[in-house]
């Protein structure tokens, strides 16, 4: 079982997480949904193509101009407020890893807290616990906040990503997060150059087998871009590779920018996997 | 008393090939409702598969009775229960499926009275108590309780819209064999061309046995009878 805030899913579910950028600078969208009206436009798309969670981010994830708390928590803040009243059954997940716009964002309705940054902000497990949110607990290498990897290297990328990530769950779980309510996340790119993040893709069962509940992030993000030369707007395919090999590992989670398509594929590679039974099935058995 | 069901031999049906939306609500409503209706442990008369299906409906249906035994006890009493517990379930199709054919199952049973009494008499002659078929079926008898539980449908041909390539004899075939079930008539039955049945992908196999199963008199409930993937399929219910 896995446990959303309010929301709670049978393990033959897999997810798909939209992508609402409330920024101005974000790599693939390049502020799109930077104005509130365009982003809950975003969120009212996402949910009519299928996705079960929204995810909203006020801070890039990459450089670039400051963003400090008070901007952020005015970004995302009452803008969670309105999605919640907007979609009473939608998921509402914030990117954040400042425990101070977790606070609001828990107050306004968030479900989830998907901290990218794995942990830096010691308080953000114990946000978490007191609002009932779950948390999605992230691998970087280390890195700070906002940082791109530089000459970072493991001694097995998988190894380092499960070992860090249940050390994370572990801390979410002292703090007294429900277990069904902490996810892990390798963080494809983040602290990691192409080659870890095809790895970590190849080897996502590994992660799966820890038992707890896995998300990935693999959406046109460079890693595909550099396996296949492409730049942002060109990603939709190679995205969608590495999603079927996650989805055939088991990862319960996608997040991502094109939800139709994932909800397609994951769907379709769960069913593969005998998981997800077929929508409909009469060919051949009438 | 002897309760016989005609059910189809729908792989849908089976739970190996449930898909998140059923394609057959309303037959399989009506083909657990029968079932339930025949009581525990009936005779399963059809092909490999056609048992493959009975067998998953009955299971089903024990499911149901273990699951809930106050259910069980009454439809064994008088068994309407269950049955209507199914009619109320699909109301339409079961007042389709007699709104459909009132008048061929009158027409039937007026006009073949004493085809009714040739076949006890024959069937007293030559079935001797209960070892008289080939297929391992009981006997009816007046004393005992018995039930059958028969799968068999029609053409898989009568339409573009079927698994098989469209063949006009198709339609035809099924209006007989809709006759043949619904009067119900044995003599009709027997008389079903295997060779064209087997050309039109119908599952008629197990129909011979049903003939001789059917004694004349019975009470017939047309439940079901619709092709909605151009396979043609009843779910028919005799007593007597």
């Amino acid at each position: 079982m896995l446990k959303l805030g309010r929301h709670v899913y049978a393990d033959d579910q897999p997810l798909v997480m939209a992508i609402v950028n409330r920024t101005p600078d974000s790599f693939y969208d390049q502020g799109a949904t930077y104005a509130e009206e365009a982003a809950l436009e975003r969120v009212a798309q996402a949910v009519e193509e299928g996705a079960d969670i929204v995810d909203i981010g006020g801070v890039k994830a990459g450089y670039g101009p400051e963003v400090d708390a008070a901007e952020e928590i005015r970004r995302v803040g009452s803008f969670v407020g309105r999605v919640r009243a907007a979609h009473p059954d939608l998921v509402i997940s914030v990117d954040t890893w400042r425990s101070e716009v977790a606070r609001v964002v828990c107050q306004e309705g968030a479900d989830l807290l998907n901290d990218a940054w794995g942990g830096h902000d010691p308080a953000l497990v114990d946000v978490a616990a007191a609002a009932g949110a779950a948390i999605v607990c992230t691998h970087t290498g280390g890195l700070r906040p906002r940082t791109d990897p530089h000459r970072q290297e493991y001694d097995d990328v998988v190894a380092a990503a499960i070992a860090d990530t249940t050390a994370y769950a572990g801390r979410a779980l002292a703090a007294g997060v429900a277990r069904e309510s902490i996810v892990i996340d390798p963080a494809h790119d983040f602290g990691k150059n192409t080659f870890h993040s095809l790895e970590v893709t190849r080897r996502i069962g590994e992660m799966v087998s820890t038992g707890w509940p896995v998300l990935v992030s693999l959406s046109n993000k460079d890693f595909v871009g550099e396996t296949l030369g492409r730049p942002a707007g060109e990603r939709l395919a190679g995205t969608l590779a590495a999603t079927a090999v996650c989805a055939l590992g088991g990862a319960r989670i996608y997040r991502v920018h094109q939800v139709r398509e994932t909800r397609d594929v994951v769907d379709m590679t769960w069913s593969i996997a005998g998981r997800r039974r077929p929508l409909q099935a009469i060919r051949g058995l009438a | 008393m002897t309760r016989i069901a005609v059910v189809p031999g729908v792989l849908a049906l089976l739970p190996e090939y449930a898909a998140q939306q059923d394609p057959v609500p309303e037959l399989r409503a009506a083909c657990l409702a029968a079932v339930a209706w025949l009581g525990p442990d009936p005779v399963v008369l059809g092909d490999a598969q056609g048992k493959r299906v009975a067998r998953a409906l009955m299971s089903v249906v024990e499911e149901g009775r273990q699951a809930r035994p106050s259910v069980v006890e009454e439809g064994r009493q008088a068994r309407p229960s269950v049955v209507e517990e199914g009619r109320q379930a699909r109301p339409s199709v079961v007042e389709e499926g007699r709104q459909a054919q009132p008048s061929v199952v009158e027409e039937g049973r007026q006009a073949r009275p004493s085809v009714v009494e040739e076949g006890r008499q024959a069937r007293l002659e030559t079935t001797d108590g209960t070892g008289g078929f080939e297929t391992g079926a009981r006997a009816p008898s007046s004393t005992t309780n018995a039930g059958y539980l028969v799968v068999a449908n029609g053409t898989a041909r009568r339409s573009r819209s079927s698994p098989g390539p469209y063949d006009d004899r198709a339609r035809p075939f099924d209006d007989v064999l809709a006759k043949a079930l619904v009067t119900p008539d044995p003599e009709a039955l027997r008389a079903l061309d295997p060779d064209l049945a087997r050309e039109l992908w119908a599952s008629t196999g197990a129909l011979t046995e049903l003939a001789d199963l059917l004694v004349g008199g019975e009470s017939v409930t047309v439940d079901y009878d619709d092709a909605p993937y151009g396979v043609q399929y009843w779910v028919v219910r005799y007593t007597w």
